[in-house]
């Protein structure tokens, strides 16, 4: 997985003739099990019809991805799916890269007649002074080819995503209203139709049915898999599970539901690979199908997660820590028999 | 092997904490009861390290080395099992070994005091034990209380462990003085 300790090289990504070659994949990104011969190697990816037929069954998983600064500004949040890989939906995504490789500069710059500037600066950016309602992202409504002779000055700043519209599946999702960052937390509501007419790539709601949910949140501008995750939740449409869709009238609901609060927690480098194997105690309830709620806490998690980060350095410290203390043990067991009398009956 | 783990356990649980009890009485009382119950507690250490090193084991046999050795809860496990073994094999040579002298002045309350540190660590080490099958108690909130997480591995660092080290050298050296002294006076 990316940025995990051993991850899979770049370049052994790209030579792979599926991931590389047809899925044009750089890093092993989350992928499904089944999508895999061998669940410990990445490299086993199932023959193209197998996975066809596993996408048909509705075999994948369903990540609705909104993102402040990349989607939100625009109202919409990206839409995409795991299965033998992390990718968006068909169709054109919220955001695309501002940069053109060749020339070695930004495509586009903020257009001066919309926008009144044609970059923003770097100092505003670092000391914070942008608010919701200020110029702080380009898009393409705002957006015109960057202009290569114009007397750039240092600190002028143009964002590294142009955000777009998107179209077909990738756009499924917008914000409801609009999301507003607002004394420490983020207020999004994302809208969907529960049948989006893309079935391969989106989990079609219906009526009384109950689906697994989980959460990932990014805080404090981190990225990559340093995000904290949630255990899986139910979600049942009129039905009972852990949280309870009902329907309403209008285009707003009225929120007057419980709050439902859910446990985020860093998982660390806990892989499912790792969770299958010797390592994990728990592999056997896996097999099972145990849920991990079972016999695991978020807060236990939490601490698991972390010391998976460095498993082999604390293991070596902690068989040194239970050696030490048992030759502890006997040091001030030798030193006690030497100076207690001896019994005269002994 | 956890179901005759968890049946085996139940032994040096018993005997350890009757050992205690034991010992306590010993350390306040010099009546015959006391001495009379003095006189099975080597016995009954002797049976309850044999009963706790069949049980350890055993639980070395629950899960491999390296699913035991990879979980927190696993890893302190092992690690309290092991110290509470040792320790109680301490106290049985010390009381073998010694004999009615560790009742004599000072030494019946140092006797008491390891029995009670014995029990903590048995506590400690069952409790853990309980967790890796899922079952859970207070115990934990107590640790948790007094600053360790149980769901954290214990080890401590690398000064640490040369500090625990030297103590140990240090105790060597004392018993060896002790043991010149002995044979000088």
């Amino acid at each position: 997985m990316p940025f995990f300790t051993h991850e899979a090289k770049a370049d052994e990504v790209k030579a792979h003739p599926y991931l590389g070659g047809k899925r044009k994949q750089e890093e092993v990104r989350k992928y499904l099990p089944a999508t895999r011969k061998d669940i410990n190697d990445w490299r086993s990816v199932v023959p193209e019809d197998e996975l066809a037929a596993l996408r048909q069954g509705g075999y994948f998983l369903d990540l609705w991805h909104w993102r402040a600064h990349r989607s939100n500004p625009i109202d919409v949040s990206d839409d995409e799916v795991i299965f033998d890989a992390r990718s968006g939906d068909a169709g054109e995504g919220p955001f695309t890269a501002n940069w053109d490789a060749e020339t070695k500069q930004p495509k586009f710059m903020l257009d001066p007649q919309k926008t009144q500037r044609r970059a923003l600066k770097w100092d505003d950016l670092i000391q914070r002074t942008l608010g919701l309602d200020d110029v702080y992202f380009i898009s393409e409504d705002t957006a015109v080819p960057f202009d290569t002779i114009h007397a750039w000055q240092e600190g002028d700043t143009i964002p590294r995503r142009l955000l777009r519209r998107g179209d077909g599946s990738h756009a499924d999702i917008t914000v409801l209203g609009r999301g507003l960052w607002k004394d420490g937390f983020w207020d999004v509501t994302l809208k969907r139709a529960m049948d989006t007419g893309h079935p391969l790539d989106d989990k079609i709601l219906v009526d009384k049915r109950v689906y697994n949910l989980a959460f990932a949140v990014h805080r404090y501008a981190v990225g990559s898999r340093w995000h904290n995750i949630s255990l899986p939740i139910t979600l049942g449409l009129g039905r009972e599970a852990d949280l309870i869709a009902s329907r309403f009238d209008g285009d707003v609901p009225a929120w007057d539901q419980p709050w439902h609060a859910v446990t985020l927690f860093y998982p660390g480098q806990v892989s499912w690979p790792m969770l299958n194997s010797a390592r994990h105690a728990g592999a056997e309830n896996i097999k099972k199908g145990v849920p991990v709620k079972f016999r695991h806490s978020e807060s236990q998690l939490a601490h698991y997660g972390v010391e998976a980060e460095f498993a082999g350095e604390i293991r070596r410290q902690w068989l040194f820590t239970l050696f030490a203390g048992v030759m502890l043990i006997a040091g001030f067991g030798f030193a006690l028999n030497q100076w207690l009398e001896r019994s005269p009956g002994a | 092997m956890a179901a005759y783990h968890v049946v085996l356990v139940h032994f040096p649980i018993a005997l350890w904490m009757t050992a205690t009890l034991s010992i306590l009485l010993r350390a306040f009382s010099d009546g015959e009861l006391a001495q009379a119950v003095d006189r099975a507690l080597v016995p009954l250490l002797t049976v309850a390290l044999i009963s706790g090193l069949a049980a350890f084991a055993v639980g070395l046999m629950v899960w491999p080395w390296e699913t035991i050795s990879s979980t927190p809860l696993g890893r302190n496990h092992v690690l309290l099992a092991s110290w509470t073994v040792a320790y109680w094999a301490l106290l049985l040579v010390t009381r073998w070994r010694r004999g009615e002298a560790v009742w004599v002045g000072a030494s019946r309350w140092i006797m008491a005091g390891l029995a009670l540190l014995g029990s903590v660590l048995l506590g400690i080490t069952g409790t853990l034990g309980g967790h890796l099958v899922g079952i859970y108690t207070e115990v934990s909130n107590a640790l948790r209380w007094l600053g360790w997480e149980v769901f954290t591995t214990f080890y401590v660092p690398h000064a640490t462990l040369a500090a625990i080290g030297v103590i140990t050298l240090l105790l060597i050296g004392l018993g060896l003085w002790g043991r010149r002294a002995g044979a000088n006076a």
